[in-house]
């Protein structure tokens, strides 16, 4: 091959691989992939703490499309993924967006991060449809086909959990992406599972809950509920909570599947609730966000938004954040349901609030990340 | 010229035809002004007149609960105000401006997506004003998701949902399933004509669509689960057609959807079969043609006739047949022509009655000049004797005569939206209204005796949901009491000739059906001595009930799709409405006592002893947000920007943009244009036009000044440069839907330069006055029924220099006329002078006129043309097959003709003729492939006069492919 036909060969290669690859700055120590037992599972959408109120905003990452419902924050870098397949890579302290990495088909997808390094994504609509990118590498780890996604894949103990669209859930190898089971489940599914002791728990669209041995995939046991079931299961270590958007809050004996309890609130509920303690936050599509107890689903406080909340409710330390499609971020008291701050974005509130140290970030569907700080922080530095 | 004549005739065009399509067309008539007003809620601004206040706070009422509904259902709002415009009744809301399109009795409703407005007519049913509501903001919704969707996935030149899905989800989501779509369902699976989802274009915008979209609708949300409707639409991103969609959503795709969809709909309605009937299979036909509805019997001097509606030949018409007859449908005899005169501009087809008293005096309603008129007419000449239209009353249905041949009962909607019922004595010229309240009362019957009116309404408690009941009003002492209670629609009562029993529609049993109630005259005086007094004048009084009476009801007929307006015939025959494939058609049942005996009697209704009112939830304009008066806000209707180029003119830039008031009543267009080929030339060679138009009152109005310059060809000038600028204005003045007159003027100073040299300049005046008349029926590729006219003239002077100074005179006839249902002959005459100083050309030649010329070839300042045509059906459906796919075309007409013509200065030397056959394709509805065949003749030195040697036959084949609609 001659000389001026590798000279180009070579700059297109670079070019081709700065397009696809980006890397974190922050160094990751090339770990394993988790304890066996890794139980720290992000379905309680809680925070131990976060910054001060009031916030102020600090910056905002312009996307080329609205993200989708989680951004990921990890050291000083953030990483987003937007709906028309696209993940971006930043500093939260920099505007300038660091790398970017096209999905197959541009399809919107559903991403969890594993271990400050690893993004797994699973893909609505795609050959190859769950990913895993390792973000300190910048190259993908694997991909396979695991059907149409239609919620967040779940990880834990070295393995990746998937509810496909297409009535199947799976167990993949988070190290080289070998599926373990496949369970056919009979219903259509979008919802993400849960870890529940030994069982992988999750809804269904039919409104069916499922508890399959996390080992094998057998079913131990089923409860038919009022579907659609499109949030993750939350446990508090003695209960199972499920939100359906029939209505319903459900409380499940976790060993069998009994409901031990249900409480009708106003309106559908789209997005995971978050637990603190024995508290459960509850928002509806109908603008409404419960405080219920979890021993007995009776409520504490109740406050309404008026329009649907756009976000999973995040509670940090003794606040609630979530974003509604009135387009406002609120912060709410844990105990008190009082608004204690808010502000208005621009777009419609739908990407979920994250913490990370000091700043909290929160998506809108007018494509922006926006991150905020306590409002004297900035005045400090 | 032709860049400047397209220039020209976008804007001057716009102000002639202001509400007009084209050169013809019907006009859209603004009979009222209305006193605009806004009701600001918290999600919507409403648009309402004063005269419907506690309407429109009910309208706000129901959309507010409405959109909460559909908020939680979507899991998200609609990011902007909602802009609602109501109307109090059809009649009003066909007088929108908000669109420019004539707005048939059919329409419902609309959401206009440009604006994002909803317009909805309240049409005396608050219910249907609810539905209607709810589904135009189930489009809404959906719109605003399905924008988000792929605005978030960057899909911007994406097809979208299709239309029967749209339609389908906005009335499964607002009614749910009724029994009118169950009806269509059940005679589309039997008689075997249901469309699959995969051909659904097949029907594309018909009634038929929107009811299998529901019925798909549902069948997805019961098979797959409701989710999965608002999935469909998440997904929409996902693939290139809804298909794609589909199969990434429910696993399957258009073909093995059919599969499921079409056998599910056998499983559940053929067995319907076993203990029903198609109505064409156990009773007598009456008609055949088109539809045929609401039916009357009438007997007097020796006559014995049946009389009903129908638009067997496209326009609807009043006909009789002789009851006795034994082919009863082959010559029916038309008694009222209508749609073609602005007496009788439509008739209410599908929900007025008509009737006939014992002299033969027919009474029924008519649309006329903006509002219904009810009409008293000889049954036997078709005579016209009485013509009656009241201030306040807008909507007028079902008239039914007393006893007494003197007065009447009917229903009718006043300019608040209330329906309510009246009597009118045509002797003493009394108007009586006989209920005032915002229920839906309808279709009102005389007993026998003159003492009672049956009529049927949704004052019972369960008319909230849309449920109707039969009542009866006391005469004498204004007393209403049930005598019917269900939780189905009971319609259209009629008494027997003995006053013993009351026929109805009802469908208690999943279809419409006819019933029958006997009800023993006691059992009516009972009624009203149960009532303690005027009880539609006591709010929350209420109602007294036949309760105690000995009332026998019985199903007499068992169809699979439906029956509707029963009418007594004598001996105990009945004649109806029946819906089967796809069609209303009249029929008759001979002997109703047998099928009363062979009938089981079914358990009476409990009627209410005590029932309560129904009160309907208001938004008063006090707890509104606000209530301001309209005040005009301008947004953009369209904004495009172009660039042209071309080999001879170069390259040239421009922009146009629309804009209009919320209400669409002031619309402003503006046109900029650059046709500079060097930076010098910038500034001169600006092209720039501003038009205002107002269509708020009858008397349309426009105006505007324009500046174009450039370089022009046409082909009796050659090249040329001008520069034209100046203004306008245009008058047009509906008098009724069918004509209107015009007028207009144009000032502009034309500068113009031949050949770079010769220079003729002058100050020009142009004054137009024309008259228009247009009531032609549509087929499929042009009209096929009726006339159209046209009758222009004008002059143009140069008032500065006098270089140009000519008048002109144009008239343009057409005439249609149906041999048979499907053939139609048709004429045109045309001719048009201009006489004068530099006075300007016509031309002919083309598939538009004079046909196998080239376009636009002949031209002169005088023209006639003589086309005649003979449309034909040709191919009904064509379907062409391809190893990768397959294209269907349907109604594909056919044309012989003969045009025979010239233009001319001086003399007209010779006439110049075609005759062949053409072929018009329809493509989407709007655009229309013409091809034509044939050879031309000439008649040639007619100064020699018309002799044999003079016509000329070329034997040589021509052919032209051109658009456009038949003229």
């Amino acid at each position: 091959m001659k000389l001026n036909h590798i000279v180009p060969l070579i700059a297109l290669s670079v070019l081709i691989v700065g397009c696809v690859s980006f890397k974190v700055v922050k160094p990751k120590p090339d770990d394993d992939f988790g304890s066996p037992e890794y139980l720290d599972i992000p379905n309680f959408n809680y925070y131990h703490k976060g910054p001060d109120l009031p916030l102020r905003l600090v910056d905002r990452f312009s996307l080329t499309s609205a993200p989708i419902e989680n951004v990921f924050s990890l050291g000083d870098a953030v990483v987003m993924v937007t709906k028309n397949g696209r993940v971006y890579g930043s500093l939260i302290k920099g505007k300038k967006i660091r790398g970017k990495l096209k999905l197959e088909n541009n399809s919107e997808g559903f991403a969890t991060l594993y271990n400050d390094r690893y993004l797994i994504i699973a893909l609505k609509l795609a050959k190859k449809t769950l990913l895993c990118y390792d973000l300190i590498r910048g190259k993908y780890l694997w991909k396979v086909n695991a059907g149409l996604q239609g919620a967040k894949p779940l990880v834990a103990d070295s393995t990746v959990y998937v509810v496909s669209r297409f009535k199947h859930t799976s167990r993949y190898s988070l190290a080289n992406g070998r599926r373990l089971w496949r369970k056919r489940i009979g219903s259509f599914a979008h919802s993400t599972a849960a870890i529940v002791d030994n069982l992988l728990v999750f809804g269904t669209d039919a409104g069916q809950i499922l508890a399959l041995t996390r080992r094998t995939g057998e079913t131990a046991w089923k409860t038919g509920l009022k579907g659609p079931i499109y949030t993750a299961p939350v446990f508090d270590g003695k209960l199972v909570f499920i939100t359906s958007v029939a209505n319903e809050l459900t409380a499940l004996n976790p060993e069998n599947g009994k409901i031990l309890w249900q409480k009708k609130v106003q309106g559908g509920i789209w997005k995971t609730p978050a637990l603190k303690n024995e508290t459960l936050i509850v928002a509806t599509s109908s603008g409404l966000i419960y405080s219920v107890k979890t021993a007995d689903g009776s409520i504490n406080w109740q406050f309404s938004i008026k329009t649907p909340v756009g976000t999973s409710p995040i509670i940090v330390g003794d606040r609630v954040y979530l974003g509604g499609a009135d387009r406002n971020l609120y912060a709410l008291d844990l105990y008190s349901g009082d608004v204690v701050w808010q502000t208005e974005l621009r777009g419609r509130v739908r990407t979920d609030p994250t913490v990370n140290g000091d700043y909290l970030l929160v998506g809108s569907e007018n494509k922006y990340i926006y991150v905020f700080e306590h409002e004297s922080e900035r005045s400090q530095k | 010229m032709r860049r400047f004549f397209l220039l020209f005739l976008l804007i001057v065009g716009m102000t002639i035809n202001l509400n007009a399509q084209y050169y013809f067309g019907r006009n859209k008539v603004q009979y009222d002004n209305f006193d605009w007003h806004i009701l600001e809620t918290e999600h919507f601004d409403i648009y309402y007149y004063p005269e419907m206040k506690d309407l429109a706070e009910v309208g706000a009422s129901y959309a507010e609960a409405a959109y909460t509904r559909l908020m939680v259902k979507y899991n998200q709002n609609v990011p902007r105000r909602i802009p609602l415009i109501f109307y109090s009744n059809h009649l009003h809301f066909q007088q929108t401006n908000t669109i420019p399109n004539l707005i048939p009795h059919g329409v419902g409703g609309f959401f206009e997506f440009l604006k994002g407005r909803v317009v909805i007519p309240a049409d005396g049913s608050l219910y249907k004003f609810k539905h209607v509501i709810n589904h135009e903001l189930v489009h809404v919704f959906t719109h605003s998701l399905v924008n988000r969707t792929l605005k978030d996935h960057r899909k911007t030149n994406y097809p979208g949902l299709p239309l029967w899905f749209t339609e389908g989800i906005a009335e499964y989501w607002s009614e749910g399933w009724d029994t009118e779509a169950e009806m269509f369902l059940r005679d589309a699976v039997i008689s075997g004509y249901i469309v699959p989802v995969s051909r659904m274009y097949r029907i594309f915008g018909t009634f038929l669509m929107y009811k299998e979209g529901q019925a798909v609708c549902r069948f997805i949300s019961e098979k797959y689960g409701e989710e999965k409707l608002l999935q469909l639409m998440q997904n929409t991103w996902m693939g290139e057609s809804f298909s794609d969609v589909m199969k990434y959503t429910l696993g399957v795709d258009y073909k093995k959807f059919d599969e499921l969809w079409l056998y599910s709909l056998k499983k559940t309605k053929y067995p319907i079969i076993d203990e029903n009937d198609m109505p064409g299979m156990v009773t007598e036909r009456l008609t055949t043609r088109g539809i045929n509805t609401k039916p009357t019997y009438c007997k007097y001097g020796d006559q014995e006739k049946i009389v009903f509606i129908s638009n067997r030949i496209g326009y609807s018409n009043i006909y009789s047949i002789d009851a006795d007859a034994q082919q009863k449908d082959k010559n029916p005899q038309v008694v009222v022509k209508g749609e073609r005169s602005s007496l009788f501009e439509a008739f209410n087809l599908l929900k007025s009655k008509i009737d006939v008293n014992r002299h033969g005096e027919l009474i029924f309603v008519a649309k006329s000049y903006g509002k219904d008129a009810l009409y008293k007419c000889r049954l036997d000449d078709g005579k016209i004797q009485k013509r009656l239209q009241f201030d306040n009353l807008v909507t007028i249905l079902s008239p039914n005569w007393h006893p007494d041949d003197e007065s009447i009962v009917f229903t009718a909607v006043d300019f608040s939206g209330k329906s309510d019922l009246y009597t009118y004595d045509f002797a003493s010229q009394d108007l009586q209204k006989l209920t005032n309240d915002f229920y839906d009362d309808r279709d009102p019957a005389w007993s026998p005796d003159g003492k009672y009116i049956a009529f049927s309404s949704d004052r019972a408690p369960e008319g909230e949901d849309g449920l109707y009941d039969i009542f009866i009003y006391n005469a004498q002492n204004g007393d209403i009491s049930y005598i019917t209670s269900s939780p189905a629609n009971d319609l259209t009562p009629v008494w027997s000739p003995d006053g013993m029993s009351i026929a109805f529609t009802s469908d208690r049993d999943g279809a419409f059906n006819i019933w029958l109630l006997q009800i023993p005259q006691e059992s009516l005086k009972l009624a009203a001595n149960l009532s303690n007094g005027d009880v539609f004048k006591l709010p929350h009084a209420p109602f007294p009930s036949a309760v105690d009476c000995d009332h026998r009801l019985q199903k007499i007929t068992n169809f699979i799709t439906g029956a509707f307006d029963p009418e007594w015939m004598e001996d105990n025959a009945l004649i109806f409405t029946a819906f089967e494939r796809f069609s209303f058609q009249l029929r008759k049942i001979d002997d109703v006592n047998a099928l009363v005996q062979k009938a089981g009697v079914q358990q009476a209704d409990r009627l209410h002893k005590v029932a309560t009112r129904w009160q309907p939830t208001k938004i008063s304009a006090v707890a509104a947000v606000s209530n301001l008066a309209y005040r005009k806000k301008f947004s953009l209707d369209i904004a495009q920007s172009q660039v042209t180029q071309d080999p001879l003119f170069g390259t040239s830039g421009g922009a146009q943009l629309a804009m209009s008031d919320m209400l669409g009543n002031h619309k402003y267009y503006f046109l900029i244009y650059n046709t500079a080929t060097t930076s010098s030339e910038m500034l001169k060679s600006f092209n720039v036009a501003v038009t205002k138009i107002d269509l708020s009152h009858r008397l349309n109005y426009a105006y505007g000044a324009y500046h174009f310059a450039g370089n022009y060809y046409n082909r009796s000038e050659s090249f040329f440069y001008e520069r034209r600028y100046g203004g306008f204005a245009s008058l047009s003045y509906p008098l009724s839907i069918f004509q209107r007159a015009e007028a207009s003027i144009n000032i502009r100073q034309s500068d113009k330069t031949r050949f770079g040299t010769e220079e003729i300049n002058g100050l020009l005046v142009s004054n137009f006055v024309s008259w228009i008349k247009d009531n032609s029926l549509w087929g499929a590729s042009g009209p096929v029924d009726g006339e159209r006219f046209s009758f222009t003239l004008g002059n143009t002077v140069d008032i500065r220099d006098s270089n140009v100074n000519f008048y002109t005179i144009m008239a343009d006839y057409r005439k249609y006329q149906r041999l048979s249902n499907r053939v139609a002959y048709a004429v045109r005459l045309w001719a048009a002078m201009n006489q004068g100083k530099e006075a300007l050309d016509f031309f002919m030649g083309g598939s538009w006129d004079l046909r196998l010329y080239p376009r636009w070839t002949i031209w002169g300042h005088k023209l006639f043309l003589v086309s005649q045509e003979l449309r034909v059906p040709f191919i009904d459906r064509l379907s062409v097959s391809f190893p990768f796919g397959g294209l269907g075309f349907s109604s594909i007409r056919g044309a012989f003709f003969v045009d025979a013509g010239n233009a001319w200065n001086d003399t007209l030397e010779n006439i110049r003729g075609s005759y062949g056959f053409g072929m018009r394709l329809r493509l989407g509805g709007f655009l229309v492939l013409r091809y034509d065949i044939g050879r031309r003749f000439a008649v040639n030195d007619l100064e020699g006069g018309l002799r044999s040697d003079a016509f000329s036959f070329p034997n040589k084949w021509r052919k032209q492919f051109f658009f456009g609609w038949d003229f």
